[in-house]
């Protein structure tokens, strides 16, 4: 067991605010939209004040656009920061892409080319951002449609050259391997294989709409087997790492998420017998 | 990163085409016997559509229902078209929606469609402005009376004013009730939106005189400045009663945040 494992999580959305605050469900922290608590005040920031008094926290954010060959948003890392200090995650997530140049916005998570040249480009930016914010953050792997014809190596050898020279985490989102490993053709265990397991931190797990001949990644439905099989896997590699759901349409109600999670806590606890959770009958206050 | 890096150049042709510019991306993309690299790419050109598409739906549920289907799909086209995204947050995106409206050769013969717009976006405004923790009518009762007259008033963050010259508030309340809107009518009237203590948004109409004292309030000016502007409109009797009554009620409704003396700006006293 590791000094980071929190157990089993859900992410945070409006629709469930009131519920977790009225029925304090077994979820042994939650993870928020960074971005979506930007805000001055109002309901999003009583319920995450009140939902944070109650649950560790964790920060994902969508839009640092770490990729992109714009500066980068000091604005918007300022926001970012300022967010920490307030909430006191246990850690800061984004993604290992881009979203948006020269002022526009994609609000999409799009792939890099992988090359010398990205890796060399948001590795360094990545340590800017550590600097910055002075603590190591956590890179995520995003679903794929396209590959870039300059692209000389792996997904997984891009992402880990990454993580390496940026000296940060892991973020390793199991939905996702499985999306791009089925638009790709390329065999999700053997990404998972190559990740160097002390720097895996979180997994995210979702569900996705399946085509046929290519899957898109759109969180709209229950985790499926298949993405269920290779999250037994990487317990299977990677020991206990904390794990959350993450559903951002077609949102169920709090007790479907609660009961899918126990799904994540069986697989887990068959893979590694002795493997606990931090979830307790009653549910202390913790400091923020 | 310089601008001829292949990285620079890879990633603004992606979003030229995200943004229906250019397809000059597509011969740096491979596709497969599976999906062809063009289907690939409109995966993306497509989630963007989609994505800006929701949020207009879901910031602006009321006006999309008074436009209907056709006119919607028109607005959405237009709209995603003519203002690709600026904002980081998507909570930003549809801010200059009723710019656009008021402007676009088309919705600009309907102008209550531009108002609908920029009502929806001042509820929104105060649905996540910034928490304050009201003044009381205690704290007025308890100010020392010479403090009164130089008195300002700082008002809570999701105070807004909404002066229209339409119904466009009535329209909006019908259709949020899932009521037939009544007819269009030229109508001056001035509302203000806020949020209560529950957080819950709440708007209501005012009197133009009301409305000329939070005007002159809001501005910046005390309490005898706004006494004289009532005494012009209402004559003297009255005046000290309105004024005295209204502020009570902004006290109670939540509306200031700060009863502003001479002590609160020592420096202001040296001017």
């Amino acid at each position: 067991m590791t000094d980071h494992f929190l157990g089993f999580g859900l992410g945070l959305r409006t629709q469930h605010f009131h519920d977790v605050l009225e029925t304090q469900p077994e979820v042994d922290w939650f993870e928020i939209i960074s971005e979506n608590f930007m805000v001055a005040g109002g309901k999003p920031k009583y319920y995450l004040h009140q939902i944070r008094e109650r649950y560790p926290m964790v920060m994902h954010g969508v839009s640092m656009s770490i990729g992109s060959t714009d500066p980068l948003d000091m604005n918007y890392l300022q926001k970012l920061k300022n967010l920490i200090n307030e909430v006191q995650p246990e850690w800061v997530s984004d993604h290992l892409c881009w979203t948006g140049l020269e002022g526009v916005n994609s609000h999409d998570l799009l792939p890099m080319p992988y090359t010398e040249e990205a890796i060399d480009h948001v590795a360094a930016r990545i340590r800017q951002v550590q600097d910055y914010l002075g603590r190591q953050m956590l890179i995520e792997n995003v679903s794929s449609y396209i590959s870039y014809a300059e692209s000389r190596m792996t997904e997984w050898e891009f992402y880990s050259e990454v993580v390496e020279r940026a000296d940060c985490l892991m973020l390793l989102d199991v939905n996702n391997i499985y999306v791009s490993s089925r638009n790709h053709g390329f065999d999700a265990e053997a990404y998972l294989n190559a990740i160097n397991p002390t720097r895996v931190r979180q997994f995210h797990l979702a569900g996705h709409s399946d085509f046929g001949t290519h899957v898109i990644d759109t969180h709209d439905h229950d985790v499926p087997d298949p993405v269920w099989a290779l999250y037994r896997k990487a317990i299977e590699r990677f020991g206990p790492v904390s794990t959350m759901i993450e559903r951002d349409d077609n949102i169920p109600a709090l007790t479907d998420l609660v009961a899918e999670l126990d799904i994540a806590r069986g697989i887990a606890a068959d893979v590694s017998p002795d493997l606990t959770t931090r979830t307790s009958a009653t549910r202390e206050p913790v400091s923020a | 990163m310089s601008n001829d890096s292949e990285l620079r150049q890879r990633q603004q042709q992606m979003m030229a085409f995200l943004l229906g510019q250019s397809d000059d991306i597509a011969p740096h993309i491979v596709g497969d016997q599976q999906v062809s690299a063009a289907d690939r790419l409109s995966i993306y050109r497509n989630a963007y559509r989609i994505r800006l598409r929701e949020v207009i739906d879901t910031d602006h549920p009321v006006l999309g229902t008074y436009l209907g289907d056709d006119l919607f799909d028109r607005m959405v086209d237009g709209y995603i078209d003519s203002m690709p995204s600026q904002f980081r947050s998507l909570r930003q995106y549809c801010d200059p929606l009723p710019e656009f409206l008021r402007t676009d050769e088309f919705f600009a013969q309907y102008p209550q469609i531009s108002e609908l717009a920029r009502f929806e976006r001042f509820l929104l405004v105060a649905f996540d402005a910034a928490d304050r923790l009201p003044a009381t009518v205690q704290d007025l009762q308890e100010l020392p009376p010479e403090q009164w007259p130089a008195m300002t008033l700082r008002f809570h963050p999701s105070l807004q004013m909404f002066i229209t010259p339409y119904n466009i508030v009535e329209i909006w309340q019908s259709l949020k009730a899932e009521k037939a809107p009544p007819e269009l009518m030229e109508q001056n009237s001035c509302w203000v939106l806020w949020r209560n203590a529950d957080r819950l948004t709440e708007f209501r109409s005012i009197s133009r005189v009301e409305q000329r004292m939070l005007d002159t309030f809001l501005q910046g000016h005390n309490l005898t400045q706004v006494a004289e502007i009532i005494v012009e409109q209402e004559g003297h009797d009255s005046a000290a009663e309105s004024l005295l009554s209204i502020m009570m009620q902004w006290l109670e409704l939540g509306w200031v945040q700060q009863l502003v003396t001479e002590s609160d700006n020592p420096d202001l006293s040296l001017i």
